[in-house]
């Protein structure tokens, strides 16, 4: 039993110590991410910031005007399983899509489905029924920058795709 | 008129063959460093990977250790001629993929699997026949990402506990 403390001391120090580690590298990407969010102009036009409640969450919205969509609510998360998560929420007529407020319900999830077959950003539901567009960044090939680039230029297209949706919806 | 109209068509029509000739040769070169990476570590994962004689851009894979829902995945790794990588993957089942018509509750299986698209590193879709797939897509503007196409692999086997919370969808 006395043998066992010190493999359990060894054990807490090793667990804390990598937890540090996995904070330390959240925290650079964090700051990569930030700094080319502060000066590529199609993101600087998102007005991204960190978010208050969710450290390694950076938001931004997109409300330039659209022919759909009144703006896209941007969410960018860092997460300790060394990706980053892009999130666009489209809102229209004042909120959020909710599956719960679609008329045609089984053809509208077959769209998205087909949808994310065919195009660079796939579409998802979170927990609260709402739809949002995303897209994954693993990092074992290191810091992704020009791909982000292109990820931050196709959120306003999906003004198009939306459009499509909303007979769907109505 | 009509001579130099001639001579402004065949000049776009060289530079246009040169471009396809030269989209063509980055998506080989593409290929060839996806084939390096794919073909000596899927291996050693035990996937089975072959060429497609069909479609020189694309990778057809086989996996199916210790697999406890769906009997193997059978995946496809493709350049796009937008230069991206794009992986799909389709459990199948004896034979046959999971197709939307062959449900017993579509709705259920698609909110399912929209969530997650929320909640995983996969995002999943339906493609043109109606069947299901896990997908993953790199774009290549920040290099060939030789590093994640691994983590991608490693990851692929654990798609086996979502298509088990599937399999209840299936008639």
């Amino acid at each position: 039993m006395r043998g066992l403390w010190p493999i359990l001391t060894v054990c807490a120090v090793g667990g804390l110590g990598a937890q540090t580690d996995t904070d330390a590298v959240r925290d650079s990407t964090r700051r990569q991410l930030e700094a080319l969010l502060s000066t590529y102009g199609p993101a600087r036009e998102m007005r991204f910031q960190r978010s208050a409640d969710q450290p390694f969450d950076i938001v931004g919205v997109f409300d330039k005007p659209m022919m759909h969509v009144s703006r896209f609510e941007i969410i960018v998360n860092v997460s300790r399983q060394r990706t980053i998560g892009f999130r666009a929420y489209p809102r229209w007529h004042g909120a959020h899509i909710n599956l719960d407020r679609v008329r045609r319900r089984t053809l509208f999830m077959e769209r998205l489905l087909r949808d994310a077959d065919q195009s660079f950003l796939h579409w998802a539901i979170d927990q609260n029924r709402d739809l949002f567009a995303g897209f994954t960044f693993t990092l074992e090939s290191g810091f992704p920058e020009d791909a982000i680039d292109v990820v931050i230029r196709s959120i306003p297209l999906l003004d198009r795709p939306v459009g499509e949706l909303i007979p769907l919806i109505q | 008129m009509a001579l130099g109209l001639g001579t402004v068509l065949n000049v776009s029509g060289f530079a246009s063959a040169a471009a396809q000739n030269n989209l063509n040769a980055v998506r080989t070169r593409t290929f060839d460093q996806l084939w390096a990476v794919v073909k000596p570590y899927g291996s050693s994962l035990h996937y089975r990977v072959y060429g497609l004689p069909k479609d020189p851009f694309t990778i057809q894979a086989f996996y199916d250790k210790d697999l406890h829902y769906t009997p193997r995945f059978e995946i496809y790794i493709s350049i796009t001629r937008q230069q991206t990588i794009q992986f799909r993957i389709y459990p199948q089942f004896f034979g046959t993929y999971l197709n939307l018509d062959s449900l017993s509750n579509e709705d259920s299986l698609m909110e399912r699997v929209l969530r997650f698209s929320d909640k995983g590193f996969f995002f999943w879709a339906a493609d043109g026949n109606r069947d299901v797939f896990a997908g993953y897509t790199f774009t290549l503007e920040s290099g060939f990402p030789e590093e994640a196409i691994m983590e991608v692999l490693r990851s692929i086997p654990l798609l086996d506990s979502s298509v088990g919370e599937l399999t209840a969808f299936m008639e």
